[in-house]
Formats: structure tokens, sequence, C-alpha cells
């Protein structure tokens, strides 16, 4: 896209808030809105046969659609006399600012007692209606079907992948009680998010409630959410990430590449209206790039060998509800640059107050995201001379300091674990794929810059050079400057646990919506031939795109179902070893429902009893538990042996946050324990000898608790048959 | 300088940097193949007649053609003096002057002479007109891809170098090897087409390419066993791809215009001559299609078959070309009498010809013969309609002779898939299995500027793009087998392949010298210096990186596999003689080459005494061990338990005839076996009791013998570490 004078001329050009473009930002609200339906109808029926309260469920959808409607409604009403809408008034800004009012609501409803979260819930369902009738008359019938079958498409495949894996299932608690067969990392953002609720302090609460540098802002907004609709913290981790935020965040892409799209119509006016005008929904290469993009054209276990992982924006609810608001940032940010004036009143807020204050949440949310945005922004405004302008070099400068306080609180020092030069690449791309490895992992942005390269016709370096300097590719720079940036860490640092990936990731989420808003007028081009008619006018390119198109579509249709599959076995699975506990056989995969059965089995299930108590201790009161510290001893094996993998350890202590809402008391794992720097273990003081009986006596415990500020310990005590007691000390 | 009238007879510039090519591959793998022997018994000579008889069938067909052309002129085509036909014809009279052998003595020192002077002779002329640096490029090019195929070949357990010391040492080899040696040395023993695992019953098989090792086993000298180890490396790959570099030679000279067009082959041919052999994609990616680099160096059979079906298929075109020049039509050609001999004898005899070699060949050539039947309408005029009965008649004849009943399994859905391609990749399997093949259908709609249904169906009309519709057509045919029925072993590989090597030549045909560049080119009229550039270069300079990388990532695996695999068995050697080395690492190499130690290793080992003894009967003459049978005895748990890899007894029996060179009698594995349905196997009767003590009495054995010819039984066992031989002559009692 062109800066500088060439955007000067085109602000006013229309198009930028037409029909097309207003159908857009209608269908990606309606894209979304029915994709958390559909999540919310999976997240019940995957748990049919145990304790299902629709209340939670129903509260979560209905916040995903007061945050996807909301903004939409009144984005399209404030705007209907704009010809180019105003970025303040824009969806996507409103849409953040919906994530923000609800997770203040769910901040007040503790204190307050007042719990708005169905009054929340209702208004989104309504505004889902208008917007839904307005998305339906507007629309042609076959745009309506392809949508329709997109949404069967998407909602199995993002159920499939978040709910297929350990990290997140709407069991967790039962599945947790049965042998823990879950993953670590939700117990330990749990924990965070309890600890945030309980104390005021985001911390893992392991031993007392040390400060735990982290990017916790997802943490923290999901303990707000989980308080809106009636739930405990873990119990929304399963259920919150998957059917609000995941459609937040296909709705925020669609919308990123519908604003897109919007400032193209404004920029080329002079384009063949039948390539720029086509709204997104009847434009099948859009979807295309779309389904690419996520689900992914070749089967995943190629792509897992590029170190391309499709799972881990659905795994990782840090990483899903930061891009919500990084990509709700960019389709703000594109509305704010195609809209802005120049030295106008709007330009100091957006950079004095707008950017600094999505940098800071992005910082908390995902300090990756931070980062990038940040560098993107100071990219631009150095290209384009901004920073001539008083107001733009205040702003970066205030930019650069919320950064840097931000990235202070919130990096983890043990994450970065050296210069490892290409460490990312070697440890987690498939060495036999090395040579294709940056074609693969960076082909959205590769794909974007060489489309868009082409399309300015440049046949040689100087011509690139030249239209370089014109901003003629602006967009494509952007682009590029997230791939490097992007790219870099993960390639000469070694960071923990491919979390490099949230770096190198990030320019896919860029590339793809810029591409999806674009691809029409490729392919227009592409096609503009002299036509004949009948069978013989097939170009074919075309005949190549539908043979190719077939295993396409199978792979695509592989990649859903094969998540499908993994969710639907993992469900069962649990089914029936809660039937065979209760000494039944098993029925049909379909027909392991019947509640009294799962409920005894559940019960019978090896760490139930445990996990009943610490879940137990989550009900009392928050004033209560501010001073109260849970206790474990060494000896309960169940406890610390909870993860048959000796190597998991390190995590076993997480279970007692993440479960009861209160921290621990000397909740170090045994000394004998190798126990990892990450998760923020390095917060504590690592245990170097075997508890004694003196340890555990009610005058060492409070004497510990003491010191650590607290007043009251609950001890965790195993009474036989797999019961457990929780007497409480007052010291 | 080189004289003129030297010149004269070395051929055309391109194929002599085919034969300079193709001879500095051959001379890589017979160097790499002595450096991998070092330390073992490693006499030079049978390396260095191998090489010499690789030259000869490199430059011998060259410089005939260079004579004949000078002799005749080459206004016109003529077949009969074309390259592709004259090595076809050095192939075959090689074969038939091994056979000789036995019968007039050994005179293949002639033929190894007359090798090496007319390589050298092409040499020296390609080394004068290609200049320093574009010399040492290619030798330097050529050394690589030796290394590279040498790798392949021996860096699986079907061949090896040390082959013979590695059954002595461990029993781990392949059985596929021993089945061929022993077919091998039938033929070269009995001239019978049996594995000689009990007696000479026929064994339906495409054992072509036996016979032809066999035959030139005993031109160079040495054991069949070794010639798959040594001589096949050595002259059966170069000349594999040395005849896919022909092919496209043949086919871009028939387009040529003379004077206009370069004759060097440009370097977007070799790169992409490099993309078809080594594979642009991983390893672990073209596997996962089902696409084998591997493959076409394990099967001997394959290596040697397509060459010839492309030699024979550039044979055909080159009489087609020669019908055709004064009509432009060949279904309206006037035939003469060679023509209608070429018809009606040679064609059905090629197909015969390649159904001995690789039936898979023989099927896609009758396909590509009838559909070019059909689509020239060929079938209109008798000559060409009764070339076509002909050819189908003696197709079904070979069929029944190289077919194995064993291979014929009944209607199998995708077992090809099921077998061999995970999955997530089924989809697209048919787009990348056959990509050259669609590479090149591209390549030549856009050439003929071909856009839409329309243009494409006047094409096909107008026979324009007959190359491009006889190449779909081989593809599709050639994936049918493995995606409907069962052939062991993952066979319908070579079915579905063929065509990578057919689209590759004629793709290659194409960009040979036809300024087609992978690399950008910068305009004339562009700014100088770098700002000239064109843009693509960039893009293009990734995807390069990319594939470049890949391809050094695929050439070296194969080399560095064959060195472990020579390393570790040799610290094994060493291990046994009582110097343990275990480390594994290929550089230790250098430290596990004293010859004391290794035969001190190979004197300890299992098999040794066992081995050594059985191929110490090949030292006996041809006519005499034709005379001969093998009988070792049930009870001989050595023999019988030789290969050490899991569930191999049912090729235990191929140890005697492929180290020995003769013929079991009551060879067949013992009762509790479960038998391979494969190999020949069930052209021989099972066992169906233990052995008993009658049955290996001197008469009842003699009885076996005599039912193949033989006049004396030689029975053997292996107790410990010892031999017991005993004779039994079937003319006047035990001896």
């Amino acid at each position: 896209m062109q800066v500088g004078r060439d955007v000067s001329s085109a602000v006013n050009a229309p198009g930028a808030n037409g029909p097309a473009a207003r159908l857009d930002r209608l269908t990606s609200t309606v894209f979304g809105s029915l994709l958390s339906c559909g999540l919310a109808a999976v997240y019940f029926v995957l748990r049919i046969g145990f304790a299902n309260p629709v209340r939670a469920v129903a509260v979560t959808l209905g916040l995903a659609l007061f945050v996807i409607c909301i903004p939409s409604a009144l984005s399209e009403w404030l705007n209907r006399r704009h010809d180019t809408p105003k970025w303040w008034l824009s969806q996507s800004i409103l849409g953040l600012l919906c994530i923000a009012l609800s997770a203040l609501a769910g901040a007040i409803a503790y204190p307050t007692h007042v719990n708005l979260g169905v009054p929340i819930a209702i208004t989104g369902a309504a505004s889902f209606v208008v917007v839904l009738t307005r998305w339906i008359r507007v629309s042609r019938a076959i745009s309506l079907l392809v949508v329709a079958g997109l949404l069967v498409l998407f909602t199995a495949w993002v159920a499939g992948i978040a709910w297929g894996t350990r990290y997140k299932t709407p069991l967790f608690w039962e599945q947790l009680s049965d042998r823990a067969n879950v993953h670590h990392d939700p117990l330990y953002y749990a924990s965070m998010a309890n600890s945030m609720r309980a104390y005021g302090v985001p911390s893992t609460g392991l031993d007392g409630v040390p400060y735990t540098p982290y990017h916790y802002g997802s943490a923290w907004l999901n303990s707000q959410w989980a308080d809106l609709a009636g739930v405990d913290v873990l119990t929304f981790y399963s259920l919150g990430p998957t059917v609000l935020m995941a459609p937040v965040f296909f709705a925020a892409l669609l919308l990123f590449a519908g604003e897109a799209k919007a400032a193209w119509r404004k920029q080329r006016p002079y384009e063949e209206p039948a390539s720029i005008s086509k709204p997104i929904q009847e434009d099948w290469v859009a979807w295309l790039a779309f389904i690419g993009a996520t689900i992914g054209f070749i089967p995943s276990t190629a792509l897992d060998a590029l170190a391309v992982w499709n799972r881990h924006l659905l795994i990782s609810e840090s990483y899903l509800t930061g891009l919500c608001v990084f990509v709700l940032s960019a389709g703000l940010s594109v509305v704010w640059w195609f809209g802005r004036k120049e030295n106008a009143k709007g330009n100091a807020l957006f950079m004095l107050l707008i950017v600094p204050f999505l940098l800071v949440s992005l910082g908390f949310l995902k300090v990756s995201l931070m980062l990038l945005a940040l560098a993107a922004l100071l990219w631009t405004i150095l290209r384009t001379g901004l920073l001539r302008t008083r107001i733009f070099l205040t702003g970066s400068i205030l930019a650069l300091a919320v950064s840097a306080v931000t990235f202070k609180l919130v990096s983890v020092a043990a994450q970065n674990q050296g210069i490892v030069p290409f460490n990312f690449m070697r440890h987690y791309a498939d060495g036999r794929w090395w040579p294709y490895f940056i074609l693969g992992h960076l082909f959205w942005s590769l794909l974007y810059i060489a489309l868009r390269v082409r399309e300015e016709k440049l046949p040689t370096l100087s011509d690139l050079v030249a239209a370089l300097r014109a901003g003629r590719l602006f967009d494509a720079e952007i682009v590029a400057v997230v791939a490097v940036c992007g790219f870099i860490p993960g390639e000469l640092i070694d960071i923990h646990g491919g979390s490099a990936v949230y770096f190198s990731d990030v320019q896919r989420w860029v590339a793809a919506p810029l591409v999806m808003a674009v691809a029409a007028r490729w392919i227009w081009r592409l096609s503009r031939v002299d036509r004949r008619s009948g069978l013989a006018s097939i170009r074919l390119s075309t005949v190549a795109v539908v043979l190719i198109a077939i295993p396409v579509g199978t792979t695509i249709l592989f990649n859903a179902g094969r998540a499908v599959r993994g969710a639907e076995l993992m469900n069962v699975g649990l089914r029936k070893a809660f039937y065979s506990y209760a000494g039944v056989e098993a029925p049909g995969a379909a027909h392991a429902r019947d509640p009294h059965v799962l409920a005894a089995g559940l019960q019978k299930a090896p760490d139930y009893g445990m996990i009943s108590a610490l879940r137990a201790l989550d009900a009392e009161p928050r004033e209560l538990k501010r001073k109260t510290l849970l206790f474990v001893p060494q000896s309960d094996s169940a406890f610390w042996n909870i993860f048959s993998e000796p190597e998991r350890c390190s995590f076993a202590p997480m279970v007692g946050p993440a479960t009861s809402g209160l921290a621990l008391l000397d909740g170090m794992p045994p000394a004998s324990c190798d126990r990892t720097d990450q998760y923020g273990l390095t917060a504590y003081a690592r245990r170097t000898k075997p508890q004694t009986l003196e340890d555990l006596t009610s005058a060492a415990l409070c004497a510990k608790a003491r010191k650590r500020g607290f007043r009251r310990v609950i001890v965790l005590e195993p009474a036989g048959n797999g019961r457990y007691t929780t007497p409480a000390i007052d010291c | 300088m080189v004289d003129a009238g030297v010149r004269r007879f070395a051929g055309s510039p391109d194929t002599r940097t085919l034969v300079v090519l193709a001879g500095i591959v051959s001379a890589t793998i017979a160097a790499v193949y002595w450096v991998l022997r070092i330390g073992f018994d490693n006499p030079t000579g049978p390396i260095l007649e191998t090489l010499e008889l690789a030259l000869f069938l490199l430059a011998f067909p060259v410089v005939l053609r260079t004579a004949l052309i000078r002799a005749i002129g080459d206004r016109e085509p003529r077949w009969w003096a074309s390259h592709p036909f004259l090595w076809l014809v050095t192939i075959g009279s090689t074969g038939l002057i091994g056979r000789a052998v036995p019968i007039i003595g050994n005179s293949a020192v002639i033929l190894e002479l007359v090798g090496l002077v007319f390589f050298t002779l092409i040499l020296v002329t390609w080394l004068y007109e290609q200049g320093l640096w574009r010399s040492l490029s290619y030798i330097a090019g050529s050394i690589a891809f030796g290394v590279w195929t040498a790798g392949v070949v021996w860096g699986r357990i079907y061949k090896n170098p040390l082959y013979f010391e590695t059954f002595i040492a461990t029993g781990k080899v392949h059985h596929d090897t021993l089945n061929l040696a022993a077919t091998g040395n039938m033929l070269r023993t009995y001239h019978v087409a049996t594995t000689g695992i009990d007696g000479l019953n026929y064994v339906p098989y495409h054992w072509g390419s036996a016979w032809l090792f066999a035959q030139w086993a005993n031109l160079i000298g040495i054991d069949v066993l070794k010639f798959y180890q040594l001589s096949f490396p050595v002259i059966v790959i170069p000349f594999f791809f040395g005849c896919i570099v022909a092919l496209a030679i043949f086919l871009r000279n028939r387009r040529r215009d003379e004077g206009s067009d370069p004759t060097r082959l440009s370097g977007t041919f070799w790169a992409v001559f490099i993309a078809i052999a080594v594979g642009i994609a991983p390893i672990a990616g073209l596997d996962a299609m089902g696409v084998w680099t591997s493959n076409i160096m394990i099967s001997e059979s394959y290596t040697i078959a397509v060459p010839a079906a492309l030699l024979f298929a550039a044979v055909v075109v080159n009489w087609a070309d020669g019908l055709s020049v004064k009509t432009n039509s060949l279904a309206e050609s006037k035939l003469g009498w060679i023509d209608m001999l070429f018809l009606i004898a040679l064609i059905p005899a090629g197909i015969v010809l390649l159904g001995y070699l690789k039936i898979s060949l023989m099927a896609l050539a009758f396909a590509a013969i009838v559909y070019l039947g059909w689509r020239l309408r060929l079938y209109r005029r008798i000559p060409f309609l009764a070339a076509i009965l002909i050819t189908t008649v003696v197709f079904y004849l070979t069929y029944k002779q190289v077919s194995l009943p064993a291979h014929r399994e009944g209607f199998v859905p995708l077992d090809y898939l099921s077998d061999f391609v995970p999955p997530p990749w089924w989809p697209f399997f048919l787009f990348v299995h056959l990509a050259w093949t669609w590479i090149y259908t591209i390549y030549r709609l856009r050439r003929e500027n071909i856009h839409d249904l329309g243009e494409l169906g006047t094409a096909v009309k107008e026979r324009r793009i007959i190359d491009v519709e006889l190449i779909v057509t081989l593809a599709l045919i050639g994936v049918v087998p493995g995606l409907i029925i069962h052939i062991d072993g993952g066979s319908a590989f070579y079915f579905s392949d063929v065509q990578r090597w057919l689209a590759g030549a004629m793709l290659l045909s194409w960009i040979a010298f036809a300024g087609t560049r992978l690399w950008p080119a910068r305009s004339p009229d562009a700014h100088p210096g770098i700002g000239g550039w064109p843009t693509r270069r960039l893009l293009t300079a990734l995807l390069f990186i990319a594939a470049v990388g890949s391809i050094i990532s695929n050439a070296v695996r194969w080399p560095l596999i064959m060195l472990r695999q020579n390393v570790a068995i040799r610290e094994q050697l060493y291990q046994i003689a009582g110097y343990p080395v275990s480390t594994g690492r290929i550089r230790n190499f250098v430290n596990l080459r004293d010859p004391a130690i290794l035969a001190t290793g190979l004197r300890k080992s299992p098999n040794y005494a066992m081995a050594t003894a059985l191929a110490l009967l090949q030292a006996t003459p041809s006519p005499v061990r034709r005379r001969e049978a093998l009988f070792v005895p049930q009870s001989d748990n050595h023999y019988w338990t030789s290969l050490a890899r899991p569930a191999e007894c049912s090729f235990q029996s191929f140890v005697g005839p492929a180290l020995a060179g003769i013929a079991m009698v009551d060879g067949m594995p013992a009762v509790g076996c479960k038998l391979s349905k494969y190999y020949g196997i069930g052209s021989f009767s099972p066992r169906v009791a233990s052995q008993q003590p009658a049955e290996t009495s001197d008469a009842a054995l003699c009885v076996r013998a005599k039912a193949i010819g033989a006049t004396r039984v030689i029975s053997m066992r292996f107790p410990g570490d010892s031999v017991v031989r005993r004779d039994i002559s079937c003319k006047s009692g035990a001896t």
C-alpha cells in the first residue's frame, strides 16, 4: 500500500465504508458468532453424562457474542453517515473495548456481588440476532451456504484441536482425577490466575505468593471471565479460550482482511470493480487463503516438519488471546492510517493513548506480540518520515518506554537460554526439511511479498528500490519487518520450549489476511483474457486448479478430521475408563453417557478423592483465602507423584494452587526432583533436604506461613481409602 | 591440438560429453569400491577389467556411429546407424561374446583394450574443446555424482563391496542378492533359468539381466556374486544415467536447427538432470510419496531395463523419422523390406527382450505401441496391424515365461498406497509420484501456447502433442498396477517410476540447448550494475538455496550410510579378531584397515569356513561344474541358519547356488520353515517331512542328481569351523 503523498490523495476516495466493506465486516462478525455457537454446542455435547451446567456455557457464549457482535452493530450504526469509518468508531477498537469492558465486569463481580455475566450474554445474543438478520438479508444464498459449510469445518477443526490434546478438554477435571492424564501448562496458568484472583499477585503460588514475571494478562482475563461465567478458573481454561477467544480471533482475522480490502478499494479506485468490489464472503480465493493459513493445505505432519504449528494457536491461550488483540490492533491501524488527517487531534489520541495502551496490553498477553507490534510501529514512523512530527516523535518515545517497562515486568529471564544459532530450526524442524524451512515457515509472508512485487511490475532491483522509496510496497515492508523480526529470535537465541514460534508465527497472521484482501484482484488479473464460450473456453489453469483442489480439499478435511478424531478418542476413552471403574461394560462410543455410571466411575478414579478435596477448597471466600496457604506433606505420594512421568515432578505442586485456588506452603518438589528452571520456579528456593517431622508441626507451619504474611494453613491429609481431609490451622 | 582426423571418429560434442562424464562416473564408482575394500583381499585386476568393459560399452557405439556416418552420410535418419541402436547392439554383443567364453576362451582383453583406447580418444578430444574450467567443473561434478551413486548402491544391504565378508562375519545380508546370484550362476553353469535350490526347475522370472550379467562375469573372469557387488555398479549405473542423457540428446537433435543452436549442454540441463536423479525434495518427502531414489540402483534388472527401453524407444522413433521424411506421416509412409523386418521382427523382439529384462518395461512398451498404433491410425495399414498383432502374441507368450505365478495375487485396491505411502499424503500421491510427467506436460503445453480446453483439443486432434499424450498415458497406466493389485515388495514402483525417466529425458531434450534458463537473465537494456538484476532473481535465489540444500542433503545421505556400514563391518571383524573398537565414526575408517587383523577377524567369523569352501567350488571349470550337484544335509545346522536376519529360513537354500555356482539337490528348507511365495520358491516342491537317513544315502542323492544331468554329488557339512566334504560319483557309487 502506498504511503505519504499517495495516501493523502486517497483518503477521501470512496469504498472504505461502501456496501462491500460493510458486508465484509458483517461476515467477520457472523462467522465468529456462529463459530462460537457451534463450539459451545460441542462443549456441551462432550460433557453430556457429567455435571453439565448450562449457565457457564451460555454466559461464555454470550460473552463471545458481546465481544464480536456489539462492536459490529455499534460501529455500523455510528459510521452510517461516513464514507470512511472513523477509527475511534471502528469495529476493531470497539472490539478491543468490549474485551476490556467484559474483563472489567468480571473484575467487579466478586467485590460488588453484582455479576453482569447474564446481562452481558443477553446483550450479546440480542446484538447477534440483529447482525445475523441483517447479514442474511444482504447476502446471496450461495454465500450463506459457503459460509455455513466453512463454519461446520471450522467448528470441527477448532473443537478437535483445542479439545483433542491434553492441554484443554471439556472433561479436564475428570481427566485430572484419572491419573492426572493432562498437560501441566493449564495447571501453571490456572495457578497464576488463581493467585491473582485470591491474593491479587501474579504468582504460581508454590511457596507463598512471590511475584512471578510472566505475560500473565491472559490468566488475569480468564480469571475475570471465569467469575462472570460463575465457574472455577480451571474449568474456564478449557471452556473460555475455545468458545470465547478462538471465535473472536477468527472474526478479528476476517475483520482485518476486510479492513485491508476496504483500504485497497480506497487506494485503487481505478481497479476493475469486478476485481476489487467483491466482498470476502463471495471471494473463494480469500476463503482458500483463510483455510490454508489456519487448517493448512498440506498434511499437518508436513507442517510440523517445517515447524508450522497450527495447533499452537488453539493450545496456547496466551498466544490466542494476545493474537486477538494483535489482529484487532492491526485492523484498527489500517482504519486509522487510511482515515487519519494530518495534524489532527485524533493522531495524538491514537499515538499517545491508544498505542501505548495496546502495547502494554500485548506485552502482558504475549511479550512476543508487543515486541513485533513495536517493531512494525517504529518502522512505520521511521519510513514515512513521521518522526519529524512532534506527536509521532513523542508517541514513539512513549511506545518505547512503556514497552521497555512492560518487558521488564513480564519477561522471564530463564526463557532466554543463550545465543544458539539456528536453535529453533535445529530443534523443532525436521532436519531433512531444513533447506525448505524459511520457505515453509514464512510461506505466507513470502507469498504476499512476492505477489505484491509482481503486481507492481518491478522487473529489476532498481525498480524495486524505487518502488520501496516511493512507498508503493509499504504493506509488504510491514509484513517483511514482522517476518524478519519474528524470525530472528528463534534462530539466534535458545528460547525454552519452542516458544520462539510465538515470534516467528506472528507474520502468518499479518500476511494471510492481507493475502485474503488482495487475492481476488490477482486472480482476476490472471483470468483477464479473451474468452470463448462453452467447455472449450475453460482455461487449463482452471483445470489445474480444480485438479489441485481435490487433494488440497481432501487434506483440509483430513487435517480437520484428524483433529476431531483426537478429541473424540480422548473423550470416549475417558468415558470408557469410568465405565470400567464403575464395573459396567462400556457401550458404543456414542452411548457411554449414563450419568450414574459415569459419576460412580469418576468417584472411583485414582485421584478423585484428592482432587475433589482440593477443588472443594476453591469455594472458600476469597477474604479467607487471602490469608490462607495450603500445605501438602511430602509424604503424600499421591499428590507429589500425581504425574506418572518422573520427569514431570516439577509440575506436581501446581496441582494444588490450580485446583484449590490456594497458594502452597513449603510446596517445592522433593529434593530428588530435577527441578526445571522454567514456569517461574526460580522464584522459589529449591528444596535441598527431605522434609522432617519437625517441619510438619503446626508451630513450624505457622511460623513459615507468618513469615510469608499469612495467618492460616490448611493441611491436605489422606484419610485412607483414597479420601482426604483438609483441617485448617489458625495461626 | 587434437588432430581433426582424430576428432572425426570421436562423435559429436554432446555425445563426447556424455561418454566422458559416464566414464568418469564409472571410474569413480570403481575407485570407491577399491577404497572400501582396503585392508581386505583387493586385487585391482577385476576392478580395472570391469572399468575397461564399462568404457568399451560407452565409447565403442560412439566411435562406431561416427565411422558409419562418415561412410554413409547422415542426411537421412537411419535407425541402424543411430547411437541408441549401436549402443544396444554393443550391449547385446558383449553378452554373446561372454556366452562364448567357455567355448572359445576369454578374449575380453581385446574389448577392454579397445574400450580404453576409444575412451581415451574421446576424452582427449573432449578436453581439448571444453577448456580448463569447464572440464574441471564437469569432472568434479561427475566424481561427486559417482560418489553419490556409489553411496546409493552400497548404502543399502542389497549390495556391498564387503558383501561376502559381511555374510562371513554376521550373516546379515539381503537375500535378494543371493537369489539373483543363484539365478545368474545357474544360467552360467547349466544354462537354465532357475535358482537351483532343488534341481533345475525353470523359474518364470525376468532373468534377462541375470543372464547378461553372467556373461559379463565370464568376460571379466569373476564370480556372479562379486559381479553384482562390483561390476553391476561400475558398468550399469553409468549406462543408466548415460542413456537418460543420450535419449535427451537424441530427441533434441531431431528438432535441432543446425547452425543456430549451440552444441553444448546447458547448465540448466544438468541442474534439471540432477534434480530428477537426486531429488529436490528431501528423501523423507520423496519416500512419503513412494518416490524411491535408491530403488533404481537396488534393482539391477530395473537399472538395465530402463535404459534399454529408452534406447529401444529412441531406435523406434529414429526408424519412424526415417519413414516420415518424405510423407511427413508415418501412416502414409512407404515401407521397404527393411522397414517390414523392423516392424514385424525387431519391434516384437524388442518387446520380448524387455520382458526378459523387466516385465514392467515390457508392459509399458507394449502399451505405448498400442496407444501410438491407435492414435496415429497405423492399424489401418496391414504391416502395422500385423506388427501390433505379432507384438500382442509375443507379449502374451513372454509374459507367461517371465511372470512368476506367485506375483499374481489378485485385486487389492490401493495396495501400493496402503503399504508405502502414509495416509495423509494419499491425496497428493498422483501429483508428486508422477511429478516429472506433469512438469513435462505443463512445459510442453506452455511451449505450444495452449491455454484452454479448446486449444488443447485442437492440439490433440492435430497430433501436435502426441509426446505429451504418450507420457501421460504411460504414467497413468504405470500407476494402475500398484493401485489395483498387490505386487510383492513394492515392485509396483517399477511400473509407476518409469515415467520419471522417460519424462525426464523428454524434458531434458527440450531444455538441452533451447536457451531455457532457471536463473533469470538480465534484460539487455537494464540498468548497469546490481540494480539491473531481475527482481525475480531474489525469489529464484531463495528457491535455489532450498533446492540446492536439499539436493546436497540427499546426496550426502547415502555415501555417509555406505561409509558407516563399511566401518561397522570392519569394527565387527576387529572385535572378532580381539581388537575391540566400537565408535561407529566414519573417520575411524583409516584406523581399521590392517590386513592381518581383518583377515584374522574373517577367519574367526562364524561363516568363514563354510563360505570359502562353497566359493572354492566355483574354481572348478564350468563344463565340470555342469555335471555336479551340491548337497547339504538338513542336519547341518550351521548352513541352514547362516543368514542372520529374522525369518530368513526360506532363503537359506540360495546360499549354496549363489556361492558355489552349483545347483543343490534336496535343498529345500526344513519342514517347519514358512516358505516365501516369491523368489521362485514355488517352482520347487516344498519339503513335507523331515529329511530321513534314506534320503541322504548316496543312491538317493544320485537319483536326484541324475534328474538334472549331474554325475557327481558334492555333499558338504560344516560342523563348527570345519568343512566335511564328500564327493559321490553317480557313475560308480560312493567314493
